[in-house]
């Protein structure tokens, strides 16, 4: 018998200038008192533990802290075990945005927000998800097994939504989702065979319609709200360890995702029935010692059969569906020099009801080789390579002259006839006992102009376009980490860099200013170097941890016209994209008092500078091109100082 | 009680540990130990960590867990094909749990999505809301990336259920995939966003119109009668909030996801 666990109290202070949404996105951290708890029962077949964390006090707000969590699990070991969970996260955007609309919160906003005189109101652009539930598993040393868990998430707060002419909107958020998963099955070491069904239903406690007042006297309208709906799934696997060290498992499932939606503006009603049906199967097989065979097969479609509403607001509705199947092998052969080299080929198809890319079909060949022959250098590269071929409606069953103008000339990136080329090299080096170094390349390329598109694999005649397709031409990405661990006497050191480079180019059709097509280059850099220390300055007593970390990144997106275009106004380069530094210094001691107290304090710095060009100089208020703002997002700028101190006794 | 004669302070560790507590001994991990107490040596005995052969530790712990139905996926895994040992994730004698450390285990590989969920938008995987596990079964599934759903879109609305619909007016690739536009992982982009607007879009919707047009950083907050509603701010979400599908009329509205 046996009980073990540790209390935590202690206190933080924290000075923010600047936004506290985004120095705090996914936390509470603020001036006030925090704790935690752990505790472990352990008795003979029983055990049971018990975590609290984020326990604490937010001075400033006079209230609990909104990121607590807690959880107690127990069981009998090979019987049965059992949890109990409460988690909060917060997502912070933005505090005191604006807006002068009335009603914020909820589901009526009201007031012309294109009327200067209106004071505005100040809200907070936030939400908070509170998750509580349990669950149960067993199989009583038996083979039969059970599970089951429920749990209920609720989501409550406001998040921006922009509508028609640039209006910001406060969007009342108040969903709740009770979720059930049950599962049974049989199980040895070579037959695990097992059902499992879900429930989900999500609930909008705000009602489908939000309500508000359109500017310059527009009256009244609606925004649409996220939809209640039910989701049921069911599924099942099945896995056998056969002969000649192989494995063949099996999936299947069926999902169906529904609701009514009663359309108040026309009175229509619409039923949304989704279905999803996925099947899998895999074989692996290691027949001798050097040689992995896999085999694999997947399909899964997506069929929606909601209501097809013949004009709703004067158009038709449509309904997307679609299928997947993919297939493949990889080859794994284990070579001397502990060098094992990899093969794979795979095959996918995906059929949509989308005119501009009604089927795709990806080949996909990669090799790799891995070596650990050296006991102080490992090392892996790897190269892929995917062609993935297109085909549209044909152009001549399209009636509407924009839709076939864009099926003739341009192709959406995700459904794109396109090459890729993918490489990866990593090497893990040990010179030093206490000394570990790591290098890692990463490269991808995505050429969307394949020049065999219409000779070779597309089942339609498309007009022969070569370089002139619209869209995203390419894009390439380079990856690049090395890290470096050394420990010496009492002293652990770790230093890293990242980076990564993404440049795109992209070509599209203006026809506002006049006809002509333009290109663009983004480039994105963005790159990371830090460092931590650990030291032991006293053993068992006296510690102490640094750490620095500065994050930079940047982008641009120059243009190119033809020389024969007439711009109305010239287009400038955008030189701020995304730019932002961040940089972060942590220090921290830690004194045992004795085996069981523990004091640890410590000072935490950080600096968020964002820039960009769509961003600068924001205004709420913009009549002149008919767009209010409330200030979502605007202004994440920040400079904290945390300072903090814990007392933990173990038990 | 051999064991411990030479090895104290990892019997030590043993006994605290979950495994100890449920029972096992030194053999049940590490195999007949009469050749090793005969004569010491790391070549008679298995031993696991760097180094070793991971089929053969793997082997050992599958003999208790092979029959788990978490780990029913595990002989048609990626992690098993790459020869990932057990012990590269659980650490079985220096913490009492064996439970993966998320993220940080997850991370000394998968660089790359270090560097993610580290960047200006990332979903809370860091500050330890969402753990790696939420979303993947390290030890296999039948899906790409070991997610643990049929489809992403099937794993992204358990949580973000708000998504899900069903729409009157969808949008295709949203339908298809949450991927298309967003890294789960996280981005420079503010929501997780691949690119930021308006030339995520413009991606797809550069034929014509309002949304083919060349937006320059003289169409800012600052540009006079250059200012462009598509360009300031949250840019084309300023008016296409409905983005991710829409109830509302057709006729210029729900269609196209103004509200």
């Amino acid at each position: 018998e046996e009980i073990t666990g540790t209390i935590g109290l202690g206190g933080e202070y924290l000075n923010v200038r600047g936004d506290m949404a985004k120095f705090n996105e996914y936390g509470d951290i603020d001036s006030g008192v925090t704790g935690q708890i752990n505790l472990d029962v352990n008795l003979k077949n029983y055990y049971l533990s018990l975590d609290g964390k984020n326990i604490g006090w937010d001075y400033n707000k006079a209230a609990g802290l909104d990121n607590q969590s807690y959880t107690l699990k127990g069981g009998m070991y090979e019987q049965f075990k059992y949890s109990l969970f409460y988690d909060e996260t917060p997502h912070n955007i933005t505090f005191g945005a604006k807006s002068a609309y009335s009603g914020i919160g909820g589901n009526n906003l009201t007031n012309d927000v294109s009327n200067p005189a209106l004071p505005l109101n100040s809200f907070d652009y936030r939400t908070k998800r509170t998750t509580y539930g349990g669950s149960i598993e067993g199989s009583f040393n038996t083979p039969f097994f059970f599970g089951a868990k429920v749990d209920r998430s609720e989501v409550n707060g406001i998040l921006p939504a922009g509508t028609a002419f640039g209006l910001e909107l406060p969007m009342p958020i108040k969903y709740s989702t009770d979720n059930l998963y049950l599962e049974t099955g049989y199980r040895t070491r070579t037959v695990i065979f097992k059902v499992d069904g879900t429930l989900s239903q999500f609930e909008n406690h705000n009602g489908p319609w939000l309500s508000f007042e359109q500017p310059f006297g527009g009256g009244p309208t609606n925004y649409t709200l996220p939809p209640d709906n039910t989701y049921y799934k069911v599924g099942g696997s099945l896995m056998v360890r056969l002969p000649l060290n192989s494995s063949f498992v099996a999936r299947g499932s069926f999902a169906k995702l529904e609701n009514n939606q009663n359309l108040i503006e026309t009175g229509q009603s619409f039923n949304g029935d989704v279905n999803h049906t996925s099947i899998s199967a895999a074989l692996a097989s290691n027949p001798f010692s050097p040689l992995n065979l896999r085999l694999f097969y997947n399909f899964f479609e997506r069929d929606n059969s909601s209501t097809i509403l013949t004009s709703y607001g004067g158009d038709p509705t449509t309904r997307y569906d679609y299928s997947k199947q993919s297939t493949g092998i990889d080859i794994g052969y284990r070579l001397p020099a502990k060098t094992k080299a990899d093969a794979g080929y795979e095959y996918q198809s995906v059929i949509r009801t989308r005119e501009d890319g009604t089927e795709t079909r990806d080949h996909i060949v990669y090799f790799q080789l891995k070596n650990s022959f050296l006991d102080w250098m490992s090392g892996k590269v790897r190269y892929e390579h995917l062609i993935r071929n297109s085909d549209t409606a044909s152009p001549a069953s399209i009636a509407d002259p924009n839709d076939r103008f864009f099926i003739d000339n341009f192709r959406r990136f995700d459904v794109a006839d396109k090459t890729q080329d993918k490489v990866k090299v990593g090497i893990d080096f040990q010179p030093l006992n206490n000394l570990d170094l790591g290098v890692e390349y990463n490269f991808k390329h995505n050429s969307y102009d394949n020049p065999l598109r219409d000779t070779l694999f597309n089942d339609i005649d498309l007009t022969p376009l070569g370089n002139s397709l619209l869209g995203v031409q390419s894009d390439t990405r380079h990856e690049i980490y090395l890290d470096a661990n050394y420990a010496v006497s009492i002293v652990k050191l770790n230093c890293y860099f990242d980076m990564e480079l993404v440049e795109r180019k992209m070509k599209a059709h203006e026809i506002e200013a006049g006809t002509f097509d333009w290109s663009s280059k983004r480039e994105d850099t963005s790159y990371t170097y830090g460092f931590k220390a650990d030291v032991d300055i006293i053993k068992d007593v006296l510690t102490a941890q640094a750490g620095w970390r500065y994050e930079k990144a940047y982008g641009s997106n120059d243009f190119s016209f033809p020389a024969a275009a007439v711009l109305p106004v010239p287009v400038q380069n955008i030189g701020a994209l995304d730019n932002f530094v961040r940089q972060t210094l942590t220090a921290k001691f830690g004194y045992h008092v004795t085996k069981q107290i523990l004091v640890d304090f410590g000072y935490t710095y950080e600096r968020l500078k964002y820039d960009d060009d769509a961003w600068r100089a924001y205004q709420l208020a913009n009549p002149d091109i008919g767009v209010f703002l409330t200030g979502a997002y605007a202004n994440p700028n920040y400079e904290a100082h945390l300072g903090f101190l814990n007392l933990t006794y173990k038990f | 009680d051999t064991c411990k004669e030479c090895h104290d302070d990892i019997f030590a560790k043993h006994v605290a540990s979950l495994h100890g507590k449920a029972g096992k001994d030194c053999e049940s991990c590490h195999g007949g130990s009469a050749d090793h107490v005969a004569n010491p040596s790391k070549t008679n005995i298995i031993t696991f960590g760097k180094g070793g052969d991971a089929k053969v530790q793997n082997k050992q712990c599958l003999s208790c867990h092979g029959s788990n139905q978490n780990l029913m996926s595990w002989d048609t895994s990626l992690h098993k094909q790459e020869d990932i040992a057990c012990v590269a994730c659980h650490t079985v004698h220096n913490l009492p749990k064996p439970f993966a450390q998320e993220p940080a285990v997850c991370f000394g590989c998968h660089k790359d999505i270090r560097s993610l969920a580290n960047n200006f938008s990332h979903h809370p995987i860091i500050e330890g809301k969402v753990k790696c596990s939420a979303c993947h079964n390290p030890h296999g599934t039948m899906t790409k990336a070991m997610i643990k759903e049929e489809s992403v879109n099937q794993l992204c609305y358990k949580c973000h259920s708000d998504k899900r619909g069903p729409f009157v007016w969808e949008h295709p690739p949203v339908a298809e995939n949450c991927l298309t536009c967003h890294n789960p992982h996280g981005a420079k982009s503010g929501r997780l966003l691949n690119e930021k607007m308006p030339t995520l879009c413009e991606n797809c919707h550069a034929d014509f119109d309002h949304h083919s047009v060349a937006y320059g950083s003289n169409m800012g907050f600052k540009g006079g009668v250059n200012k462009r509603p598509e360009f300031i701010g949250r840019s084309c979400l300023n008016c296409h909030g409905a983005i991710h599908g829409s109830s509302a009329p057709g006729g210029g509205n729900g269609n196209l996801f103004f509200r």
